[in-house]
């Protein structure tokens, strides 16, 4: 199928599709989608795509990209899964297809001063080593999809740094072949709206994963997290660990999902988020769910919020700091323990960078 | 426990008698229904209004789209009222025969007739025998049944009788339940007193195809404190039953309420009830539930806390054998500042059993100094079994403590090794494991309750190593 066909064949399906799926409490649904979203898509227009790599890896891009990836695109996410997936799929403005054989690493950066639609599917052979980043910067609507396969006994990297305008959807995900693992580090520092889902499944025996995501929303933004997992193979690992900071009226959502199948036998699957709460009119929601149709697992999940300790404040007070500073020690150390899982030193740098602008912010705001 | 005794133990849940059914209401539902038990009972114009505009409500909402299958269940094809031959008694002798060696058999009267007093037994929908202390009616107590506080105390049941704790229009089931509503307790405790020994009450199922819906009520004003037991248990039949119960408490300033209920429901029973409580400035709340035995439980007790300082404590625990769904959680608003809350929260499943824990504690904005604390733990004992947690927290505000924790294992065969080259059977180290298991919530519980929920778990478990 060529880029064409697949755009109007989406086109055709998005007023009849659902938007995506959102927790709903009583009287309450944790994230809404705007209803013009297929206007604020505004098909056609260039971006800016900067690709760096070396190593084993063969890198197609546009139509090229498709026609290689054959099968594999929209394979483990469908354009059709939901609405915006559709819309995705009707605007595309880069696809990316990439072939790692053996130790690589791929550097991806969007750039564009209107909508990106960016598309990426990386398939690894048998024991390959990838490092690979993804970063988004751009005006008004995004969709950012990834999809990985990786082989057997590889392992992947991954860094995503989402800096979108207005609205932002990133779906990614990935599925293991045995012994494969897949770590993510997602982080999510603009967008009015930002959602992000990203999905694991363990199809290998003895495959791995390791699920990060940090977020810092601040004054009217709503970012929300979905990490989802399923354990299939036997002998299966995963670990999820998210952070968020959260201030002004903004809105943390986090969901996490650990799902194991009947026979996945001897599963270990552990899931904590944690949030800190900079201001009163903040609001964080967590759902942190574990469904179990195996008993053989070890299984764990946990969340919780607060505010700055006043122990850390004090002590760091009494060490001569204003109070301002002393927080922002205190924000800029939050994320550091889930980002030390992770070995993505680009991504690390620039989501540390990104925590020190918001912190900029938040003094001159 | 011997065999033998476990045999002779388990005969008591299977037992049923054939006691006269008094009232018959039909099966199916319909105005007509509604009025008739409402006519039957010589109730209250207001009364027969509320139950009319529940039905109203009843038929106009659809059945929840989330939890537990609930397609095998057929309302229509359930009768909604029924009352034992007999009328109320006050002495114990008094109580028919037959209805005295059903309680026999679930070893109520072990529990009854000893220490305890004050016991508002209800068989079916009516209660058949009450008595309380004198010192409680001195003090002002009130505890009777709900179709008598009706009459006798009017306009405390009409203030708070399904008004501002819950509404008809809560959900559908609150609305079948205000529509039907038959028998149930109600507890009103004045300022300042404090109800000593535990107010209980029992619950049975004993006809075929029958709902039963009682409404327990339970009103504490300021600075009292009463401990409320309820037992269920009703024995095996073929078909689908439906029970539909209601409990609201209303926690006054600094007072203190623990609602304790240890539920067998036989294992075609439908138990879909709505507990709520709404608690006052630094009021306390503690529901303490052992949820058995039932096809597919929901049972999801709520606390509103809604004056500064105001806590509750939520320990639940669930059983789901071969076949059954038992869906429990908790649901606390932490409406006011330094309000606190706990939720403790453990299931066992075996066979092809489920267990779900489901909750939302939710934090506003201005709720500062609030603290939540959850956990839940799961056992898991066969490979067919299923255990999920989904918890939803929703926090608003910044000065807040907050945490969830939740484990799923199974019993290991080390464990079970280890015990065994200790001299202890496998069965007996299950037991062991699975009484230490659910010491917390037994331990809250008076002595003969923790021990009948200990041998209900013990005739569960009978077997499980298969």
């Amino acid at each position: 199928m060529n880029i064409q066909e697949l755009r109007s064949e989406a086109e055709e399906k998005i007023p009849n599709l659902e938007h995506p799926e959102s927790i709903r409490t009583p009287g309450r649904t944790w994230t809404r989608y705007p209803d013009d979203l297929d206007k604020q898509a505004d098909l056609n227009q260039d971006i800016e795509t900067d690709i760096k790599s070396e190593g084993d890896i063969e890198i197609y891009t546009g139509e090229e990209a498709l026609d290689k990836a054959g099968q594999k695109a929209f394979d483990l996410i469908k354009s059709d899964e939901n609405k915006i997936n559709a819309i995705h799929s009707a605007n595309l403005n880069s696809v990316i297809y990439a072939e790692v054989t053996g130790k690589a690493e791929l550097h991806i950066k969007y750039k564009a001063d209107g909508p990106v639609s960016s598309h990426l599917i990386v398939d690894t052979t048998q024991n390959s080593d990838l490092t690979l980043t993804e970063e988004t910067r751009n005006q008004g609507f995004n969709t950012s999809f990834t999809e990985i396969y990786v082989g057997e006994n590889s392992s992947v990297e991954y860094g995503a740094v989402e800096k979108p305008g207005k609205f932002s959807y990133s779906r990614r995900k990935a599925i293991t072949k045995k012994y494969g693992s897949i770590n993510w580090l997602n982080s999510m520092f603009d967008g009015d709206l930002n959602r992000t889902k990203i999905e694991t499944v363990l199809k290998g025996d003895n495959s791995e994963t390791e699920m990060t995501g940090a977020w810092y929303p601040t004054k009217d933004q709503h970012h929300d997290l979905s990490l989802h997992v399923r354990h299939i193979g036997d002998n299966t690992k995963c670990s999820m660990d998210s952070r968020s900071v959260v201030d002004h009226k903004a809105r943390s959502l986090y969901e996490g999902l650990q799902k194991v199948e009947e026979d996945a036998v001897d599963t270990s699957s552990f899931q904590d988020q944690e949030t800190l709460m900079l201001s009163d009119k903040a609001e964080s929601d967590a759902s942190p769910k574990l469904m179990i149709e195996d008993p053989n697992v070890e299984a764990s999940h946990a969340a919780a919020a607060g505010t700055v300790e006043e122990k850390k404040q004090h002590y760091l007070e009494s060490r001569g700091l204003n109070s301002d500073k002393a927080e922002r020690l205190v924000v800029k150390g939050f994320f550091e323990p889930v980002m030390r899982e992770i070995e993505v030193p680009e991504a690390k740098e620039l989501i540390r960078e990104e925590v020190q602008k918001k912190l900029e912010q938040k003094s001159e705001g | 426990m011997s065999n033998e005794e476990v045999q002779k133990n388990r005969e008591r849940f299977q037992h049923k008698t054939d006691a006269d059914i008094k009232y018959d209401s039909g099966e199916g539902l319909s105005e007509e229904t509604v009025r008739e038990i409402s006519r039957e009972k010589d109730e209250p114009e207001w009364m027969l209004e509320k139950r009319l505009e529940a039905l109203r409500h009843y038929e106009r909402r659809p059945m929840p789209g989330w939890g537990p299958d609930l397609s095998d269940l057929d309302v229509s094809d359930i009768t909604h009222f029924k009352t034992a031959e007999g009328e109320q008694s006050d002495e114990w002798e008094e109580v028919p025969e037959e209805i005295e060696e059903t309680f026999d058999k679930l070893g109520i009267p072990d529990a009854e007739q000893e220490a305890l007093s004050g016991v508002g037994a209800q068989y079916e929908s009516e209660v058949v025998y009450q008595n309380m202390k004198d010192k409680w009616e001195e003090k002002g107590v009130i505890f009777c049944d709900m179709d008598e506080a009706v009459q006798e105390h009017e306009e405390l049941v009409k203030e708070y009788f399904m008004t501002r704790n819950v509404p008809p229009q809560d959900n559908k089931f609150a609305a079948l339940h205000g529509a039907v509503w038959s028998g149930g307790s109600f507890v009103y405790v004045p300022e300042g007193v404090e109800v000593e020994i535990p107010v209980q009450a029992y619950f049975r199922m004993n006809s075929k195809g029958m709902g039963q819906f009682e409404h327990t009520l339970i009103i504490a004003e300021e600075n009292s404190k009463v401990h409320y037991i309820e037992g269920c248990s009703a024995p095996q039949y073929t078909r689908n039953n439906l029970h539909a119960g209601c409990v609201e408490v209303f926690v006054g300033e600094d007072a203190h309420v623990q609602y304790s209920t240890v539920q067998n429901w036989s294992k075609n029973t439908y138990n879909l009830n709505t507990k709520r409580a709404k608690v006052k400035e630094d009021g306390v709340m503690e529901w303490v539930s052992g949820s058995m035995g039932s096809k597919v439980t929901m049972l999801y007790p709520s606390s509103h806390l809604n004056g500064e300082g105001a806590r509750a404590n939520h320990i639940t625990i669930g059983y789901a054998g071969d076949g059954q769904n038992i869906d429990t959680g908790a649901k606390v608003l932490h409406n006011a500042p330094n309000t606190k809350s706990t939720i403790e929260s453990k299931s066992i499943t075996q066979g092809d059993g489920r267990t779900n824990y489901r909750g939302l504690v939710r934090v506003p904005e201005g709720s500062h100094g609030s603290k939540v604390s959850i956990e839940c733990d799961a056992l898991m004992f066969s490979d067919e079994a299923t255990s999920d947690t989904e918890p939803y927290i929703e926090v608003k505000e910044d000065d807040v403590e907050m945490a969830h924790e939740a484990t799923v294992g199974r019993i290991g065969d080390e464990e079970i090794h280890y015990m065994q080259s200790r001299g202890i059977d496998e069965e007996e180290a299950k037991e062991m494991i699975v009484r230490g298991f659910i010491e917390p919530i037994a331990k809250e519980l008076p002595l003969e309750y923790a021990v009948e929920l200990n041998r209900l778990i013990q005739l569960e478990m009978e077997g499980s190593l298969g």
